[in-house]
């Protein structure tokens, strides 16, 4: 679930790297494509993610099945690319930095329902979608029948409007992260989640919005929270074939090749672009 | 993507001789001008008489790891399919034969070509290929012999392909059956094929018994 925002009294931002060692494993809930992308041990080297979140119980995260958010936003992230940088940064701490000569991803699984401008972390990170120096892939959230934008249901926000979204909103390297409940094919196509918010009427919404299965079944928690790091994950394995390619290009590729037939009754108000295709965005336009 | 399937014209290749495949080749020139002398002219040797068929083969490994490259497939980013099987394919598989022409009654000179094999990213270069084979009995029921041969060219070379990737990649030179993996556009290069035939060198030991 998305957590509430916290950014007005934590003062210390958290840095944790972890080492790009993480196991190379397969989990059921992934996309066999992204499977076939290690293949050849390409994943995600070269690239950073940018986790930023809640990682710790003594300082009241979110426990999801037991674990901090942050944990599974983290593993999700880091098992879709396993060999990516992954650097945890603690939610509403200090403004998170960019890092030269590497493709930085950020993966924002919260909502913000106060000005942008309390938020130093938080503007700073638009910024970078704004001028295309970071791939930031935020959650869409989980108000079940409202579309991006739309005022919260969310208890202790009702009314409110989160701000991150729509600040990203038609940024050129932002994309706004809806959840499937599964991984869909052409032949047994994928449905919204039912808690997933949609892309809504806004052509500009619908522009930066992408779905990925997050597969309950397969033992994932339910929420968009954790269709972002997968998506995240996505950009970081297009950013370690594709290494001189720019924030910018890596979100329209991610985009652009997104599939509109592994979905039941594609349209753009609840889909946005389609469901994210690791395999083609590998992939050239044509070859001869 | 060309449709049409050239002949396998190729013969530049063969020319690209090691130091000591010339040296091999020398000493086997040699072998037959010394005994084409005079006096053995004089015995009016019979070359198609003494001339035998030894080997008659279509396809070779490396034909079979091209066919093997023919079952690929993938989708461009806008969903088109790319199936391999026109790049990998060929109108005329490699094809080879071997004679030897029995110089001396222990001595053999093993001479033989293949046709090559042409596809539209690949070329298996023709071949010649040449040797010796020199045959001792020891007793009346039992025989040795030696044999030794080289094939120069035939090699396997693949082609690239060029490759659009848009805005993220631009265009680019590629292995074309890696083009939509997760490597890197230019270190799917490296692993095109390019493999000399097995049988470059071929040396064996026979002993030959009758009871």
């Amino acid at each position: 679930m998305n957590s509430s925002a916290r950014h007005a009294v934590v003062v210390v931002a958290l840095l944790l790297t972890t080492p790009s060692t993480f196991a190379q494993q397969a989990y059921p809930y992934q996309n066999p494509e992204v499977w076939a992308t290690w293949a050849q041990g390409y994943r995600g080297q070269g690239t950073q993610i940018n986790v930023v979140d809640s990682f710790s119980i003594s300082a009241g995260c979110d426990v999801v099945y037991g674990q901090c958010h942050g944990s599974w936003t983290n593993t999700l992230a880091k098992t879709t690319a396993p060999s990516a940088t992954v650097n945890l940064y603690q939610q509403s701490g200090l403004v998170v930095g960019i890092t030269p000569n590497v493709l930085n991803i950020f993966n924002l699984s919260y909502g913000l329902y106060s000005p942008i401008a309390n938020s130093a972390q938080n503007s700073a990170i638009v910024g970078y979608a704004q001028t295309g120096k970071a791939v930031v892939v935020k959650s869409a959230g989980n108000d079940y029948g409202l579309a991006v934008g739309d005022a919260t249901k969310t208890i202790g926000f009702a009314g409110k409007v989160d701000v991150l979204a729509t600040n990203l909103a038609g940024q050129p390297s932002a994309i706004l992260a809806g959840a499937l409940a599964k991984n869909g094919t052409p032949s047994n196509p994928a449905s919204m989640a039912n808690y997933s918010q949609v892309a809504g009427a806004s052509p500009v919404v619908q522009r930066n919005f992408l779905v990925v299965g997050v597969d309950e079944s397969a033992g994932l928690p339910r929420g968009t929270s954790f269709a972002a790091p997968i998506i995240a994950g996505y950009a970081a394995i297009l950013g370690s074939k594709f290494t001189t390619a720019n924030a910018t290009a890596v979100t329209n590729q991610l985009l652009n090749t997104a599939r509109t037939d592994t979905v039941v009754g594609y349209n753009p108000a609840t889909y946005g672009r389609g469901e994210a295709s690791i395999s083609r965005a590998l992939a050239p336009s044509s070859i001869r | 993507m060309r449709n049409s399937v050239k002949p396998p014209i190729a013969l530049k290749p063969l020319f690209r001789l090691r130091r000591f495949q010339i040296r091999f080749i020398a000493k086997i020139l040699l072998a037959i001008f010394v005994w084409a002398t005079p006096i053995h002219a004089a015995h009016s040797f019979d070359f198609v008489r003494n001339t035998y068929l030894i080997d008659l083969s279509q396809g070779s490994l490396l034909s079979q790891i091209m066919r093997a490259s023919q079952n690929g497939s993938f989708e461009t980013s806008n969903g088109a399919v790319v199936n391999f099987r026109d790049w990998y394919s060929t109108s005329w598989t490699d094809a080879r034969f071997a004679m030897m022409t029995q110089l001396e009654p222990w001595l053999g000179f093993v001479w033989g070509a293949s046709t090559g094999e042409y596809g539209q990213k690949y070329v298996i270069d023709p071949s010649l290929r040449v040797g010796l084979v020199f045959r001792g009995e020891i007793d009346k029921n039992s025989s040795i012999s030696f044999k030794a041969t080289t094939t120069i060219g035939g090699s396997l070379r693949e082609k690239s392909c060029i490759a659009d990737y848009g805005e993220i990649g631009g265009v680019q030179k590629v292995n074309c059956r890696l083009a939509a993996s997760s490597l890197a556009p230019a270190d799917t290069l490296q692993y095109l094929y390019n493999m000399s035939p097995i049988n470059t060198y071929f040396f064996s030991i026979e002993y030959r018994l009758l009871f």
